[in-house]
C-alpha cells in the first residue's frame, strides 16, 4: 500500500500540489485524471522517488521513495509520456536494463512486444513514436515490478494497440501490484481503471472506485433531458447524464462523464463520495 | 550496506555503464586516439602531390597528446552523462536500480582509470605505428620528453631525483575530466561552457583571496625567497610534492563528493 499524507510539491515559488492525500491499495489499477497542468506527472514522479516533496510525506510499503534505495528501486517502474529514442535494438535495450530487476522476463517482452507488433531487432531511433512508446510499455510490462506507474501511457498508439495496451496491462501484471495509470484519453482505458483518482488543482477531488461513483451518482444514457442532471452531453440517439444517484439504482460508470460532471460540481461530488 | 554496495549489482551497473560510454563515446575516442596516424597520412599524401619533402616533425601530430587531453576532458562527461539532466534520458536513469555510491564509483572508474589507460593504449599504438612506418621519424609521444617538462627540477639537487610528472599529469586528468563531469550533472545546457564560466569566476575568486591574505600579511618577494631559501633542494621537493598532493587529494575529495551528492539528489 502506498500512503500520501499531506504532500505538497511547487516548481520554484509556483504551487502544484498542496495538502494531498490519499492511500492507494495494492492489487488495483488506478486512473490519474485531471486538466493540464494539475500535477499528475508531478504526482507520478514524486510517487516514483524522482522529486522530492517540498511538505508531507510519501510512504511506500515503509518506505521513502525519494531515498531511492536500490532494492525498493527494484519494485517499481515509471513510465515517463515521453521516452528516449535510443541507438539500440529493442531486445537489447530491454535485456541489458532488465538485467537490474529481479522478476524481469525476456520471454515476456518479446512476447509483448509481438503482440504490439514490433519487431525486437529493430533499432529503437528508428522506430516510430508508437512503436517506441509500445516498446517501452512492453518493457514496464515485463518487469513484474510491484509498483509500476505510467504517464500517458496510450499517447501516441494506434488504435487496435489501445485495445492490445488493455489487454496486456490485465494479462502481464500480478495481482497485488499497485498501478496508477495517468490519462486524458479516458475513453482508452474505461475497462481497465478502478478507481478513478481526479485531481485539481492542489486538491483530490475523487479517490474511489466504479462501485462507490455508481452507488452515489446514477448515470443515465436515455432519450429524456433531466433539467436537475450535473452534467448532460447530447449523443446519437439520446444523452448521457450524470445525476445524483437518489434510488440505489446501478449503472454503468461513463469516466469521460463523471470526469466533465465533477469538474462542473466539484464540491458537490467531492462531498458526495467523501470516505 | 547492501542498499549501499553490492558486488553483484554493482557488476552489472559497471558493465552498463561501460557500454553506455562505449556506445556514446567509443568512435570519438577511437578518432581521438588514432589522429596523429592520420595526421602522419595527410603529410605523407600533401608531400606526394606538392612534390616537397616530408616533415619528419610536424607539429601537428607532436602536439596532439596536448589535444586530445583537452578534448577528452572537456566533452567525456557531457556527452557520456549529460543526458541525466535530460527529461527523458534521465528519468531511465535516476530510477535504475543501483545506489548513488555504485554510480559514482563506476563514474570515477570509466573517467580516471578506464578511459586514460584505454587512450594511453591507443596512442602508444598510433606512436609505434607511426615510428615503425616512418624510421627515424620524432615520436609524438615521448616519455623521455615528459619527464623533461618538469620545470620544477630546478630545486632538485642533479642526483637522478625527479618529480612525478605521470602521476601529476594523472592526477591532472582527473582533477579536470570530474570537474567537467560535475558541470556535465549541474548544468541543464550549455555544460562545458558554464562549466568554464565557472573554472573562471573561482579562478578570480580564489586570486583575490590570495592577493588580499599576500597584502594583509605583508608576504612579498622577499619573504618568499625567505621562506623557500631555508629548504635546500630535496627538502623543497618534498614540500612541493606533499602540498601538490594535498590540494590534488582535497580537490578530488570535493570533486567526488559533490558528484555523489548531485547523483544522490538529481531530480528528473
Amino acid at each position: 500500500m502506498i500512503t500520501i499524507d499531506n504532500l505538497g510539491f511547487s516548481y520554484g515559488s509556483q504551487p502544484v500540489l498542496d495538502h494531498i492525500s490519499m492511500k492507494l491499495q495494492a492489487g488495483r489499477i488506478y486512473g490519474l485524471l485531471g486538466e493540464n497542468g494539475v500535477g499528475k506527472t508531478t504526482l507520478l514522479t514524486l510517487l516514483a522517488g524522482l522529486k522530492k516533496p517540498r511538505t508531507g510525506s510519501i510512504d511506500t510499503e515503509g518506505r521513502n521513495p525519494y531515498r531511492r534505495e536500490p532494492s525498493f528501486l527494484e519494485e517499481q517502474y515509471y513510465l515517463p509520456d515521453e521516452v528516449a529514442p535510443l541507438n539500440e535494438t529493442a531486445v537489447r535495450f530491454a535485456k541489458v536494463r532488465g538485467a537490474f530487476w529481479p522478476n524481469y522476463s525476456q520471454e515476456k517482452f518479446l512476447e509483448i512486444l509481438k503482440e504490439f507488433e514490433v519487431d525486437p531487432a529493430q533499432k529503437m531511433n528508428k522506430m516510430s513514436s508508437g512503436q517506441l512508446k509500445k516498446t517501452y510499455i512492453s518493457f514496464a510490462l515485463a518487469l513484474g515490478v510491484k509498483h509500476l506507474f505510467l504517464d500517458e501511457p496510450t499517447n501516441g498508439l494506434d488504435i487496435p494497440s489501445k485495445a492490445q495496451f488493455r489487454k496486456a496491462v490485465t494479462k502481464y501484471t500480478a495481482e497485488d501490484s499497485v498501478i496508477v495509470i495517468s490519462t486524458h484519453q479516458v475513453r482508452d482505458l474505461e475497462n481497465i481503471i478502478d478507481p478513478i483518482i481526479i485531481l485539481d488543482r492542489q486538491d483530490v477531488l475523487v479517490n474511489a472506485t466504479l462501485e462507490e461513483i455508481s452507488e452515489k451518482l446514477y448515470f443515465d444514457y436515455g432519450t429524456e433531458l433531466h433539467p436537475d442532471a450535473l452534467y448532460s452531453e447530447q449523443l446519437p440517439g439520446g444523452f448521457i447524464q450524470v445525476l445524483v444517484n437518489a434510488t440505489g439504482e446501478e449503472s454503468k460508470v461513463n469516466i469521460e462523464a463523471f470526469f466533465n460532471a465533477v469538474h462542473k460540481n466539484k464540491e458537490l461530488v467531492k462531498n458526495l463520495l467523501k470516505k | 550496506m547492501k542498499e549501499i554496495f553490492d558486488f553483484k549489482r554493482f557488476g552489472k551497473y559497471f558493465s552498463y555503464d561501460l557500454n553506455r560510454a562505449v556506445t556514446r563515446y567509443g568512435l570519438t575516442a577511437l578518432i581521438i586516439g588514432l589522429m596523429p596516424i592520420l595526421f602522419l597520412l595527410f603529410g605523407f599524401v600533401f608531400s606526394f602531390i606538392f612534390g616537397k619533402e616530408f616533415a619528419q616533425s610536424s607539429s601537428l601530430y607532436q602536439f596532439w597528446p596536448v589535444a586530445a587531453f583537452l578534448i577528452l576532458v572537456m566533452s567525456f562527461g557531457p556527452r557520456v552523462w549529460g543526458g541525466v539532466t535530460d527529461r527523458k534520458q534521465g528519468t531511465e536513469w535516476i530510477a535504475l536500480p543501483a545506489s548513488a555510491f555504485e554510480k559514482t564509483l563506476s563514474l570515477l572508474l570509466i573517467t580516471c582509470v578506464v578511459l586514460p589507460a584505454c587512450m594511453l593504449a591507443l596512442l602508444c599504438l598510433g606512436n609505434w605505428l607511426v615510428s615503425l612506418s616512418v624510421p627515424g621519424i620524432d615520436p609524438f609521444l615521448s616519455f623521455d620528453k615528459l619527464l623533461h617538462i618538469n620545470h620544477l627540477d630546478i630545486f632538485a639537487d642533479g642526483d637522478g631525483s625527479f618529480f612525478n610528472v605521470g602521476l601529476i599529469l594523472w592526477l591532472n586528468w582527473c582533477e579536470n575530466i570530474l570537474i567537467f563531469t560535475l558541470g556535465a550533472f549541474c548544468f541543464k545546457r550549455n555544460k562545458v561552457g558554464k562549466t568554464i564560466l565557472c573554472l573562471i569566476g573561482l579562478g578570480i575568486l580564489l586570486s583575490t583571496a590570495m592577493m588580499l591574505i599576500f597584502h594583509t600579511t605583508n608576504f612579498d618577494n622577499e619573504s618568499f625567497t625567505h621562506f623557500f631559501g631555508d629548504f635546500d633542494a630535496a627538502r623543497a621537493q618534498t614540500w612541493i610534492n606533499v602540498t601538490l598532493n594535498a590540494i590534488y587529494g582535497v580537490v578530488f575529495v570535493l570533486l567526488i563528493g559533490g558528484i555523489y551528492a548531485r547523483i544522490k539528489t538529481i531530480k528528473a
